[in-house]
Order: structure tokens, then sequence, then C-alpha cells
């Protein structure tokens, strides 16, 4: 192995990123196939809602605050130099709705639920539980998969909406306390520039970064072998190659919104 | 064509795992309505026969007639639906689910493919419940109960649609001698209350002998034996006299 030739090295590497994209193109297709039409299917989505949107939220909140904070405190010091406080609220709203509300929202829920879903999975296909829905005649990619991927798609714009809130709310506070930008002038400077499309542009793409990181967390619970260290694997390979996908998106969702909005 | 009596027919299965080859033309056939054991040591392919048995498996060659439906030609999930609403299978680990508690594990198949209304479907999860030995524990965690409970439960699940056969995987693994006659004469009381045929896979000889109507020895890829349990003890075949007989 060690003496194999760089090129034939990145040629298995090309060749085993290809193999797991298509496999996970399969397993999406599969996935987005099945009916979601069934009380039992249903109930299992409303479980998956409460699961991954309300035990994130606290979650979601504080990091979303917490970045609005910092955004804040950063930029009032530059932009009092040049005589343009009021500003802050601009770029902290800005920053939040666009890019800051989405990623980061996506990020904590990969972290939490995205591993939780793959851990979960994982322990099921060791444990046999996945070759028991099967034999029970109960489709296991429409059971777990399809309304995982339903659930989080519905859930990570509402997480998100609530994120940009909170972080506006963040960096108001900073505003009024260490700017000394009066709350009402802050609350009317942030819906001057925010415009509907910018809101739009930025729930639009946690839609897809819902899709990938359901998909992807699935995904790896699925293909779990070995024991419990195969759990433990799947539960990192999961938060890894969900962030990294969540970046990567991000541009080209970025550069799309851009042309349609 | 005359109709037999065998509800389960391997015919001449071949599985081969990378350079291990499991099976070299197996076959074997399975009366309907009785309990039939498959014994073997370890690693000679006994729960990879059974998971064949069921659909989680494929053989490389062969045919796998399941209640006259050749489950080896099944392409549509349809098809595998099909068997497995006739089927129950129960597992060496029990695989239960351990975010449901022990009503929603058994409930679980009916909810999904019964018409039965929510207070018909807690009645029957009582009744399986009472037909397992383990009455009052609907609201029982799955980590809360021992290996037999465990078991216990997932056959109460794994029986909950009426199946016309079910497949026990190592039923007795790992638990006590006195739980392992427990559980054998559960399999027993079970064939006659559902009048359902079983197949079971074990290395337990004693709880062969308690339960089975006839039995099968695998060795080598092969049935080497087969008879029921009086046959199989007055065999002479070395192999079968040191399985039996230690």
């Amino acid at each position: 192995m060690e003496n194999q030739h760089p090129f034939t090295r990145v040629g298995q590497q090309a060749f085993r990123v290809a193999t797991i994209t298509g496999e996970i193109f399969i397993f999406l297709i599969k996935a987005i196939s099945r009916s979601i039409f069934s009380t039992v299917i249903i109930q299992q989505i409303i479980r998956q809602i409460y699961f991954i949107g309300v035990r994130s939220l606290p979650l979601v909140t504080i990091s979303g605050f917490a970045i609005g904070v910092v955004m804040a405190m950063q930029t009032i010091g530059l932009l009092t130099r040049f005589g343009a406080t009021t500003y802050v609220a601009v770029v902290v709203g800005l920053s939040m709705v666009k890019e800051l509300g989405p990623v980061i929202t996506a990020l904590m829920v990969a972290g939490r639920a995205g591993s939780g879903m793959s851990a979960e999975i994982g322990s099921m296909k060791v444990t046999n539980q996945i070759d028991a829905l099967k034999v029970l005649a109960v489709d296991p990619v429409r059971y777990l998969v399809t309304t995982r991927i339903v659930a989080t798609v519905v859930v990570l714009p509402i997480l998100t909406a609530i994120a940009d809130v909170v972080g506006i709310g963040g960096g108001m506070l900073m505003g009024v306390t260490q700017g000394g930008i009066g709350t009402r002038l802050y609350i009317e400077t942030t819906f001057r520039f925010i415009k509907l499309e910018d809101i739009l542009s930025g729930l639009s793409k946690t839609i897809i970064f819902g899709l990938l990181i359901a998909l992807i967390a699935t995904y790896e619970g699925f293909k779990t072998k070995g024991g419990t260290a195969g759990v433990g694997l799947a539960t990192t390979s999961t938060m890894v190659l969900s962030s990294l996908l969540i970046f990567i998106s991000d541009v080209f969702l970025t550069k799309l919104m851009l042309i349609i909005f | 064509m005359e109709k037999d009596n065998n509800i389960i027919k391997v015919i001449g299965v071949s599985k081969r795992f990378g350079e291990q080859e499991v099976f070299k033309g197996l076959s074997l056939s399975v009366r309907k309505g009785e309990i039939f054991v498959i014994m073997g040591g370890s690693g000679t392919g006994k729960s990879v026969l059974l998971s064949m048995m069921v659909g989680l498996n494929t053989p490389d060659e062969g045919k796998i007639i399941i209640d006259d439906m050749e489950i080896t030609k099944f392409k549509k999930q349809k098809e595998w639906t099909s068997l497995w609403l006739r089927v129950g299978f129960l597992f060496q680990g029990s695989a239960l689910f351990d975010s449901m508690n022990v009503e929603e594990n058994i409930s679980f198949p009916l909810y999904v493919h019964s018409d039965l209304k929510e207070k018909e479907i807690k009645a029957r999860v009582k009744d399986l419940l009472n037909m397992v030995g383990l009455p009052g524990i609907e609201k029982k965690k799955i980590s809360e109960l021992s290996g037999g409970m465990q078991k216990r439960v997932a056959l109460a699940r794994t029986i909950a649609l009426n199946p016309n056969i079910v497949f026990y995987d190592e039923p007795t693994t790992g638990l006590d001698p006195i739980t392992s006659d427990n559980i054998g004469l559960l399999i027993r009381d079970l064939k006659h209350r559902l009048s359902n045929t079983s197949v079971v896979v074990t290395h337990d000889v004693r709880l062969s002998y308690r339960i089975a109507d006839r039995m099968a020895l695998l060795h080598d890829g092969r049935v080497t034996a087969i008879g029921t349990v009086s046959e199989m003890k007055a065999k002479r075949d070395p192999l079968v006299r040191r399985f039996l007989f230690g």
C-alpha cells in the first residue's frame, strides 16, 4: 500500500468519493419516493419534529443570541469611528438572516440531532432492530429515513427564523447598552434595511441544509457495522460530513440566491 | 402436480462469504405444523440459513419456497411484504425497539397492519403478554427487563399478527437452564395454541429434545442427518453421536 503510485491513491480516493456520492443519491431517491400518508408515519414525523425541533431550541437560541452579541461587539467600535454606530443594526441583521442564522443553526442541528439520528439508527442496525422492522413488514427507509428528512426540512427553517430573531435581539442589546442607540431606532433601522428577499434567501438555504443533515445522518446510520465502535464512527462521520457539506453547499446556494433574489 | 405437506422447501442452496463456502447445495423441507429444529456447531451457517428463509439474506444459488411462494424470485417490495405478513422471526438478541416500552413494541405491528381500534390493540397486547407469561408489564422499558423477559416480549411481538410460520434464531442463547426450559415450553405451547409451523435454530441439544418434532444437523455446508428425536438418537454416524451425546 505504501509503495502505491500517488496517482493510484488519488484514483482510489476519487472512486471512493464517487461510490459514496452515488450511494447517498440512491438512498435519497429511495427515501423521497416513499409515501408519508399513514398514521404511524405521521406520528413518527411528529415525534421527530419534537426531537429535532423542540429539543434543539435551547441550543439554537443560545448560539443565535451569542452570535448576535459578538457581531455587535465586533462592529460597534469600528462603526463608531465613522460616526455610523446605528448601522450596527444593519450589519447584525443582514449577517444573521442571510448567512449566520442559517449556517449556525444548521451546524447546531447537525451536531445535536444529526449525530443523534446516526447513533440511534446505527444502534438499531447493529442490534438487528432494522431487520426486525423488515420482518414486521415495515419499510425501514420509509419509517426511519423519510420521516427524519421530512421533520428536519420542516423544522430547520423555523429554528433558523428563531435564531435570526434572537441574534438580532442580542445585537440590539449590545447596540443599546454599548453603542447608545435607542431601542426604537435600532428596530427601525433593522426593518428599513432587511428586505423580505433577504429573509427568504436565508430560509430557503435551510431546506437544503435540512435535507443534507438528515440524509447524511440516516445514511451513516444505515451503513453502520462493527458493533458499538461502528456506531461511534458513524456519529463522527455524520458530524464531519454534514458540516463540510453545509459549508460547501452554502457557497453554491449563496450564489444561487443572489441570482434568484 | 401433487401438493405435498411441506410448507418450507430449501433446494440446492449455495452461499459463499468471500473465501468461505457456507452452503454447498443444501436442501431440506419443513412440514406444515411441525417444530423443526436445525442444529449444528458454531459457524455452520444455521442463522444464515434462517435469515435466508425470511429474505434477510440471499443465496448465491438454489431455490427457497415458503408457503408456496418462491422467495428467491422476489423482486418487488410488495412480494416481500406479503411474505413478512405470514411469518414471524424471533431474533437471537430479541431486537426489541429500545426507544419504545413493552406495550409499544408489541402493538407496533398491530398499529401498522391491522384495522383494530386502540382499545382492541391494548386488549390484544394484554392477551399476548399473558400468553408468554408476563402479565402486567406493558409500561416497562426494555432496559428494565432481563434477557429471558426480553425474549418473551420479542416472542409476543413476533406472534402478534398470527404468523403461519415462526422462525426462532437461538432462542435460549445466554439464558440459564430454567429460563431456557421455560422458553422451550413456550415454543411448544404456542405451536399448539396457534397451530403454526416453527423452525428453531439452536445448538442447545437439551432444548431440541424437548421441542423438536423433527431435527436436522448441519455440517460442512450440507444437512448431515435429519429425523425425529428418536431417529436421530439411533443414528450410527459418529458426527451425529458426537454432537448429540458429547
